[in-house]
């Protein structure tokens, strides 16, 4: 029976030491010097074992004992200033909890300098000793910071942490997962006990710097503020990383498409960056149902995502030369972001249009061939390029120009076939009267252009004026 | 041309002082009787200097006794392809003439006026043009010192809106002016407008019997137009939207059409596929003239495939003797691959194309030309770091008339939203008819763009090309200096932005 009760009382002091070595800032203290002296750690601070706090540590006069001047030099020691912290920890619960599953530890359990050959050699317990028992599950002890325990086991929310100093909290380590490159967007994705761990260095105001919806957000709500958080994080920018999906290149097309198709829980995602004015920044004439049940915005929190500077490119590449359908069905929703100008700036600018790639002057004629861009969907061709031509000299003159054509001087005798195949190419420099020199049965030499797909009698009924250009009324 | 020293720097030519007083006056008045500052009126200016100087081809005539070679193979003594005919004493050619020079301006003011009541709104665009110094008769339209754009009255009302004036029509067919009326009924996802009144020659913003056209055409038509149309679109959501259009311009005296065309455009965007298809259809000639289908598709959020047939034959108006050429089309199948770095920072994009022509069922007695066409470009753009921007890009496209290489690279510095420099360099080779030959022509240029108002932004580009010569033959010389200043100003209101100017480019 005596034999129990000194282990019992061993067990006590050792957890009590510990717990006082985990919670205090503890005034060094050579233990490895007092070895032979001390057989028990009880000795000294059967306060850890009791849970009385003042004889956790013993009365400074007791080391007068021996360091009274004349056998030992008298010495300073006060024993440990106490400290705030937010541990939560009991070493008489953890004896106790021990005992009940029949298990125990003694102090140097926790308190034992690693390698150490000394008995005494005493030091703060670690807190991945904690999680050798907290998280089993881990093939072997885990670093403190790794996230695979539960902070809340051990520690107390921030909020209720009242002691802790602006400085202490300012050196809180940060978990390892916290820097890897998508935390940030995933970190919404935590169940309760994960929101509980968060909040040992959390408080709601570390959310509103970025939430813009923090006050609609369960999580967010209840967390509790705390004025030293705010104050932590009130300098500090709102940061806003663009999702992946968001990085498609036809997103900001599509998004409103997404949204709908995923319901309000995609609005509510949304809002957790965005607020209305994120939207009005391209959307300017409306605020629909969607776009309503986000955030106002309030100036004093979250600032929400900024569209103001940002590359705003909400079409699709391809988006000139497809949007003429949408365009006429919605033309309202094209006059939310653009006005009039936008469409003369392309459709009859009076400068360099933006819808050609620079310098596409110098090389358009392969282009205007192939009508790659539907040349003429915006000009004339008959107008629009041949005026530039005849300027630059690019006509016809009544002559064979043999500089053109291949440089071929018998192209007139075999242009046909070009003349059917790019005859858009063909009127940007010739008017019709070049052709009628010979192709006309008026004036010309008779030479009919007509192909074989060529029906006259609609080509008449369609403008009888078209065919008196090279016939006589009534004769073929 | 004129003397050297009435084309200096300093000298106005007539004709853009009288255009100029026009727009001033004009827009002083519009200034002068609207309150700007009142929230109902917005107007925007635009001034567009340009500066080109070039040497256009022109034609000179070589002694036949000088010139070697037999018949239509003649050359002259420094190796021009000559002409002569018959025992003419002179044989004439085609080559690069003397420098000139020119400086086109055009200068935009458009006044939007609403808030007068409910749902009314008017707007116009007066367009002034003419040559601050240089060469007048070089640009195109120069000698049309200023045009009426678009001036109409608007009123929109619930489900309708109405509109009456010169105005245009923009769609799938093209870019129609017209003096006339037009009216909209709205109603969910539906729309309907019609539309009706004097048709104008497009691009030109005047009736096609007008001196204008003449000026560039022999036969004009007789009398002018009257057009007429309809179009119906709906968009039951974000993603689907078709829309039918028919319209026809009918002679005055009613002897004929000038055009007689149906449209039809649609697009479908459901996750991540999106197609988008067109058909244009000369009705009047029963000809097809364009049918297009493009879908893209959305492997992953960073890669966009798109492919797309075409079939395209070209369209003419009827007053013109082009159609009854009967113009063969071509059929085109293309590809493009788009990939996006993460972080859009850095976006390399693939296209490719070939296309095949009908039979032309012409003689090719005296040579073929080619049936077939392609093209292949490759381009790359990304963001080295904040505020710079750097694009690559080439491209070969080869078909029947013209055929190009070509490379460029840019490099822009953005100074926040306000302001931008970039320099850039172009190299490409033409063949066929509008060839270099076995040159190349290489430019380089500058530009840059500064916010100097919020409302008020000035931007300006200089770019030099030099032809670099191959090969003996002494080919035109495409080497030119193109410039260019713009200053687009804004006063007055933003309609219906509450925080913002939104996209207003």
């Amino acid at each position: 029976m005596r034999l129990w009760v000194g282990v019992a009382t061993l067990i006590l002091v050792a957890t009590a030491s510990g717990a006082w070595a985990l919670s205090q800032s503890v005034e060094s203290f050579p233990h490895a010097d007092h070895e032979g002296l001390f057989p028990l750690c009880a000795g000294c601070h059967v306060g850890i074992e009791t849970g009385v706090a003042e004889d956790a540590y013993p009365d400074p006069s007791t080391c007068t004992t021996c360091h009274d001047g004349e056998r030992e030099a008298r010495v300073e020691w006060s024993g440990p200033t106490p400290e705030a912290s937010n541990l939560i920890y009991s070493h008489p619960d953890h004896d106790q909890i021990l005992a009940d599953a029949g298990e125990s530890a003694d102090c140097v359990t926790c308190h034992r300098e690693a390698d150490a050959e000394v008995r005494m050699a005493v030091a703060g317990a670690r807190a991945d000793t904690c999680l050798a028992c907290h998280v089993p599950e881990a093939p072997r002890a885990p670093q403190h910071l790794a996230n695979v325990g539960e902070c809340i086991v051990c520690h107390t929310s921030v909020w209720d942490a009242t002691e802790l100093s602006m400085a202490r909290l300012e050196a809180f380590p940060q978990p390892d997962d916290h820097d890897s490159p998508g935390f940030i967007l995933e970190h919404g994705q935590f169940d309760a006990v994960d929101q509980a761990t968060c909040a040992t260095c959390h408080a709601r105001e570390s959310c509103e710097r970025c939430h813009a919806n923090a006050a609609a957000v369960p999580a967010i709500v209840a967390l509790e503020r705390d004025a030293r958080v705010a104050s932590l994080v009130g300098g500090t920018a709102a940061e806003y990383p663009v999702p992946v999906e968001h990085q498609a290149s036809d997103w900001s097309w599509n998004h409103s498409v997404v949204g709908s198709e995923a319901g309000g829980e995609a609005i509510a995602s949304c809002a957790n960056c965005h607020t209305q004015p994120s939207c009005i920044a391209c959307h300017t004439d409306r605020v629909n149902a969607q776009v309503a049940e986000l955030p106002l915005g309030d100036p004093s929190g979250a600032p929400g995502v900024s569209f103001v500077d940002a590359d705003r490119r909400v079409h699709r590449d391809d988006f000139a030369l497809t949007h003429r359908a949408q365009a006429a069905a919605r033309e309202e929703s094209c006059l939310g972001c653009h006005v009039e100008e936008t469409c003369i700036s392309c459709h009859d600018g009076p400068g360099t249009p933006v819808f050609h790639e620079g310098g596409f002057l110098e090389v358009h004629a392969s282009s205007a061939y192939r009508s790659g861009t539907d040349c003429a969907s915006c000009h004339t061709t008959e107008v629009f390029c041949r005026e530039c031509h005849q300027g630059v000299g690019l006509t016809s003159r009544s002559a064979i120009n043999v500089a053109f054509h291949n440089r071929n001087p018998t192209w007139l005798l075999g242009h046909g076939a070009a003349a059917r195949q790019g005859l858009e190419g063909c009127v940007t420099c010739h008017a019709q009267a070049d052709c009628t020199q010979c192709h006309s049965a008026i004036g010309g030499w008779g030479i009919s252009p007509h192909g074989p797909g060529f029906d006259p009698v609609r080509a008449a009924e369609a403008n009888r004026g078209g065919c008196v250009i090279c016939h006589r009324p009534g004769l073929p | 041309m004129r003397p050297k020293s009435e084309t200096g720097w300093f000298y106005i030519t007539p004709s853009f002082r009288r255009s100029l007083a026009r727009v001033v006056v004009l827009g002083a008045v519009s200034c002068a009787s609207l309150d700007v500052s009142a929230q109902d009126v917005r107007v925007t200016g635009s001034t567009v200097i340009q500066y080109v100087e070039m040497r256009p081809l022109v034609t000179d005539s070589v002694s036949a006794a000088l010139v070697t070679g037999d018949g239509l193979f003649s050359r002259s003594p420094e190796g021009y392809l000559v002409r002569c005919v018959g025992a003419s004493a002179f044989c004439r050619f085609t080559k690069s003439g003397d420098p000139v020079y020119m400086a086109p301006a055009i200068q935009d003011l458009a006044v939007s006026v609403w808030g007068i009541g409910r749902g009314v709104r008017g707007y116009a665009r007066l367009r002034g043009r003419g040559v601050v110094a240089g060469e007048e008769d070089f640009w195109p339209q120069s000698g049309d010192p200023y045009d009426l754009m678009v001036a109409y009255a608007e009123i929109s009302r619930g489900v309708l809106r109405f509109r009456g004036g010169r105005q245009w029509k923009v769609s799938g067919l093209g870019y129609y002016n017209f003096d006339g009326a037009s009216a909209l009924l709205r109603r969910g996802g539906w729309s309907f407008e019609a539309y009706g009144g004097w048709s104008l020659a497009r691009g030109q913003n005047e009736p096609r019997t007008s001196e204008s056209l003449a000026a560039i055409e022999t036969f004009v038509p007789e009398s002018r137009a009257v057009l007429i149309g309809a179009e119906l679109s709906y968009q039951p959501d974000m993603g689907t939207a078709v829309r039918a259009l028919y319209q026809r311009e009918i002679r005055d005296d009613r002897l004929g059409l000038y055009s007689e065309r149906l449209g039809l455009d649609g697009v479908v965007r459901r996750g991540r596929v999106a197609v988008d298809g067109a058909v244009e259809i000369d009705a009047a000639l029963e000809r097809l003239n364009e049918a297009r289908v493009i879908a893209n598709v959305t492997l992953r959020p960073d890669l966009s495939v798109g492919l797309s047939a075409r079939r395209h034959r070209p369209f003419f108006e009827l007053w013109t003797i082009w159609g009854a050429f009967d113009p063969v089309g071509f059929d085109e199948y293309g590809a493009n691959i788009r990939w996006t770095v993460p972080g859009a920072s850095s976006v390399l994009a693939v296209r490719t194309g070939r296309r095949g022509y009908e039979d032309h069922n012409a003689s090719t007695t005296f040579g073929e030309v080619r049936s077939t066409g392609w093209y292949v470009g490759v381009s790359a753009s990304t963001r080295p770091a904040a505020g710079w921007l750097v694009q690559a890009a080439y491209g070969t496209d080869v078909g029947l008339g013209a055929a190009r290489s070509d490379a460029n690279l840019r490099v822009r510095r953005e100074l926040g939203d306000d302001a931008h420099v970039g320099v850039g360099l172009q190299a490409y080779q033409r063949l066929y008819e509008f060839r270099v030959r076995e040159g190349t022509v290489v430019g380089i240029g500058t530009d840059a763009g500064f916010r100097l108002r919020p409302r008020v932004r000035l931007a300006g580009s200089l770019t030099l090309y030099r032809h670099f010569h191959q090969g003996a033959d002494p080919d035109p010389d495409w080497s030119q200096v193109r410039g260019s200043l713009q200053v687009d100003w804004t006063v007055g209101a933003e309609p219906a932005s509450p925080i913002g100017t939104g996209v207003r480019r």
